[in-house]
């Protein structure tokens, strides 16, 4: 397993910058995953980590040696694509050996490993079978597998849950993950999808146009985002007007600190106050807070979110544990007040 | 870069080149045949001498009329047919394809002296029968045109919602179907066109003075017209389907037939 | 699904069964037949004796020729075209590609005439280096020079029946690959070749259907003088010399229908079989 560093790459096509001085560090052994919405350039780092898009300006290093011009095939990779990832005319098997048997492994210790991560992935019956004989998730596992067989130095996964069913995407989500952490692999995973970056990463890389943001444990990246940007795209956030006056801002009728990780141009006007749903609260319209309305109430589960047109018809998203909401309804009035001390603010 | 490959690429490009070539030079080489006077220059002599060749201009006013007249068969047969099929039995869909491959594995010639040997003699007197064949031999391609154009719609869908909104069943097909097929239908039409233009063996073996026949006669006493005309033949079909894929961006890839 | 609902189908129905199927009934009626009317099996024997066979094994060999050669140089073609930067190219070879594959058999031939015939330009042009092609036996009549016409209709049709083919190869097997160790070579030999088996063979077969059933390029090539199955069809019911002229052509012709409907099915078969593999 390797340490991976990717050294202020930049890539550009024609007029438009893919990345821009992009630098990435992935510690041996942790899955790190670069989140960001399409066309961020989270798919353009993964392909030059791979070799397969040759970046600017910028290097590669897989534990201090420098590989940003060596090609894919020397490289020591495991890749995972988000569809078509399987050699259709070969069974999952013979797709599973194929990397063994280009490398020269003998066959022996070929048939051991393949033995063996069939096991890991639960899919010994299948081997038979050919990709069009199985269903997206086993090919997907299947692909991971073959990937991991060669012991590679490092395991790129780019969407590789996307063309999946909800409830397929994820089992194989916890799947990848247990299997990058029995093996140790040091592995980088692109998504889009928020709630996959947050439940089985070590760090996240919040990515926008061709930069990153933050890159951090998902806890931080949730709680402590870097700026409003990145609080924004993680998570769900409210944005509710506030005014602020040196380090205090007001919001909510409240006065709270301003965080100082706030981001906001000094000449804007609209300045939003940005607010978990979890960090607000409902109380009786009597004293504190903003006055508003319940406009509706989505049950989700456990959660449940409440939604709030306030007097200034903004509306807002409270969530609650749904045993504890019962006694409200539609259209009752009622204040909303936040039980967070700082508040981070943007435009 | 890497010497594989600069290899890979300079392959690629000289079998491109070579591709090139292979086209050009046939047209090139034929049109200095054609249009060359035997004092090294040009003249169009060979067109105007064509045109003066009444039998020549005859035959290709009957090919045309008998094109006109398979488009004219093959669209009113083909598109209520296909119509019906998408609309109330779209689980036939396969076997009807089936069946309008079966002329493909008739050779014209062959289906030709079947023509002659079992059709009635008031038939067989006029050339326009031959519409009636053009019409069969044409059906692979006319009918997977139109096929798919229907396929790339859902009828039944389109039909449903239009007509909840208040249509009635003229306008559904004039608004809503007909223009959604539209680029089949021109496929369907200059395919079968270029056919026509084209079609030897039928023609010959009724002894119709069509187009293609009467070139070929030509061609033995007067090279460079029929060579001319040949020329401009393919230009013409060049024409016709560079028209068609004009019109027809999402197509299902030319369809083909042989000679 | 109700019986009544499938008469909407009547009409293409009825029409093909009079303007195909008669002239088919007609065709398997006849062959049997000999110019009496009597039921006989002779034909089936004339033709596949003498000169008749002759022809059938002329037509083979050059239908066998012409599909080799088409389908290979046919796909180095298209998969320089597929591979291509420049669309442009693109669509003015696959367009030009249509042409070819369209035109009847007369344009073409006279087209080649010109061009390499005993008066053709490149012909003179060859000569002015010093070559001369008409020097030893070699004429464009020959075996040889019809292949050379044959392949201007076949590489084209291959070319536009690759190009579908090869856009749908996914991206990811060949990325697949690389990542895993593989180099260019073995991938095209384990994984792309393998893949493209069937419809390489079932498009092999087309191609030899589609030349063995041409006629009008010989027609006005050699105006009956090479011995194709379609030329001596067409001499046999034109000329009223032949005793049973007419029954043997109609065997002859069930002969090429049997041989073209033998390969168009397998074609179809290889094509459905590789398409499974391709959702």
């Amino acid at each position: 397993m390797s340490r991976v560093i990717l050294e202020k790459v930049s890539k550009q096509y024609g007029k438009t910058s893919a990345l821009s001085d992009f630098s990435l560090e992935i510690p041996e052994g942790l899955l790190v995953t670069l989140l960001g919405p399409s066309g961020c350039g989270k798919t353009t780092a993964l392909k030059i980590l791979a070799g397969l898009i040759r970046a600017n300006s910028g290097k590669v290093y897989f534990d201090s040696i420098d590989v940003t011009n060596l090609p894919p095939a020397d490289r020591d990779i495991g890749m995972v694509f988000q569809a078509y990832s399987l050699f259709p005319n070969m069974t999952a098997r013979k797709n599973v050996e194929f990397g063994l048997e280009t490398r020269g492994v003998a066959r022996p210790e070929i048939k051991k490993r393949v033995d063996d991560i069939f096991e890991v992935i639960g899919l010994e019956e299948h081997q038979e079978k050919y990709p069009h004989q199985l269903s997206g998730g086993q090919q997907q596992r299947i692909a991971l597998a073959r990937a991991i067989v060669i012991r590679p130095r490092l395991l790129l996964l780019d969407e590789p849950l996307s063309a999946l069913d909800a409830q397929v995407r994820d089992q194989l989500r916890e799947e990848i993950r247990r299997v990058q952490r029995e093996f140790n692999i040091t592995t980088l995973f692109v998504t889009h999808d928020q709630e996959e970056a947050m439940s089985i990463s070590d760090r996240v890389g919040v990515m926008f146009r061709g930069a990153l943001l933050q890159v951090a444990p998902p806890q931080e990246v949730y709680q402590s985002p870097i700026n409003s940007t990145v609080a924004r795209f993680v998570g769900n956030m409210n944005e509710i007007p506030a005014i602020v006056s040196g380090n205090s801002v007001a919001v909510l009728g409240m006065t709270l600190r301003l965080d100082d990780k706030s981001s906001f141009s000094s000449n804007s006007k609209k300045r939003v106050a940005l607010i978990r749903p979890e960090d607000l609260e409902i109380v009786q319209p009597n004293h504190m807070g903003a006055v508003g309305k319940i406009s509706g109430i989505s049950f989700l589960g456990p959660l449940s979110i409440v939604e709030v047109e306030l007097t200034s018809r903004t509306v807002v998203r409270v969530a609650k544990p749904s045993q504890s909401i019962s006694h409200l309804v539609r259209g009752q009035q009622i204040a909303v007040v936040t039980t967070a001390e700082r508040v981070l603010v943007g435009d | 870069m890497a010497p594989l490959r600069m290899i890979s690429v300079t392959l690629r490009l000289g079998t491109i080149l070579i591709g090139l070539l292979f086209f050009a030079i046939p047209i090139y080489a034929s049109s200095i045949f054609a249009f060359r006077e035997s004092d090294g220059s040009f003249s169009a002599q060979p067109i105007s001498s064509a045109l003066e060749n009444h039998e020549l201009v005859r035959s290709f006013f009957l090919t045309m009329q008998i094109a006109f007249g398979t488009v004219l068969l093959t669209l009113l047969l083909l598109i209520p047919t296909i119509a019906y099929l998408h609309f109330v039995i779209p689980g036939a869909r396969a076997w009807v394809e089936f069946l309008t491959l079966t002329p493909l594995v008739i050779p014209p010639i062959v289906q030709g002296v079947g023509f002659l040997y079992s059709m009635p003699t008031s038939l067989k007197s006029t050339p326009h029968a031959l519409i009636f064949a053009y019409t069969v031999l044409a059906l692979p391609f006319s009918y997977r045109a139109i096929d798919s154009a229907f396929s790339s719609i859902d009828v039944r869908t389109l039909f449903n919602a239009a007509s909840s909104l208040g249509a009635n069943f003229m306008t559904v097909v004039s608004k809503i179907l007909i223009p959604n097929v539209a680029a089949g239908i021109f496929a369907a039409i200059f395919l079968t066109i270029a056919l026509v233009l084209g079609e030897f063996a039928y023609a010959s073996l009724l002894l119709w003075d069509t187009f293609p026949t009467v070139l070929a006669v030509a061609g033995m006493s007067n090279a460079s017209t029929a060579v001319a005309l040949s020329i401009l033949s393919l230009i013409g079909v060049w024409l016709i389907l560079s028209a068609l894929s004009a019109f027809n961006r999402r197509s299902r890839g030319l369809i083909v037939s042989g000679v | 699904m109700k019986r009544l609902e499938f008469l909407g189908l009547a009409p293409l129905i009825i029409f093909m069964g009079i303007f195909l199927g008669l002239p088919l009934t007609a065709i398997v009626r006849f062959s049997f037949l000999n110019s009496e009317g009597d039921f006989t099996l002779q034909n089936f024997a004339t033709i596949t004796s003498g000169i008749y066979l002759d022809a059938f094994l002329l037509s083979t060999k050059l239908s066998l020729a012409s599909a080799a050669i088409s389908l290979i140089l046919g796909f180095a073609f298209a998969y320089s075209l597929v591979n291509t930067r420049v669309p442009l190219v693109k669509r003015l070879i696959s367009t030009a590609s249509g042409v070819l594959a369209n035109t009847g058999g007369v344009p073409l031939a006279f087209m080649f005439i010109a061009v390499l015939g005993t008066y053709g330009a490149l012909t003179t042009w060859l000569k002015n280096l010093g070559i001369d092609i008409y020097g030893g036996t070699w004429t464009l009549y020959s075996f040889s020079g019809i292949l050379i016409v044959y392949l201007y209709f076949q590489i084209p049709l291959m070319i536009l029946i690759s190009i579908p083919v090869l856009e749908n190869i996914k991206p990811e097997w060949r990325a697949a690959a690389e990542t895993l160790g593989s180099n260019a070579l073995n991938f095209w030999r384990k994984v792309l070749l393998p893949i493209l088996f069937p419809q390489l063979l079932g498009t092999f077969l087309l191609l030899f259907a589609n030349s063995f059933a041409a006629y009008a390029t010989a027609a006005a090539l050699t105006s009956g003088s090479l011995a194709l199955v379609p030329v001596q069809i067409a001499s046999l019911i034109g000329s009223n010399v032949q005793v049973d002229g007419a029954n043997i052509a109609m065997a002859l012709g069930m002969g090429m229908v049997i041989l073209v409907g033998i390969t168009t099915v397998g074609y179809a078969l290889l094509e459905k079989r590789s398409s499974r593999w391709r959702h």
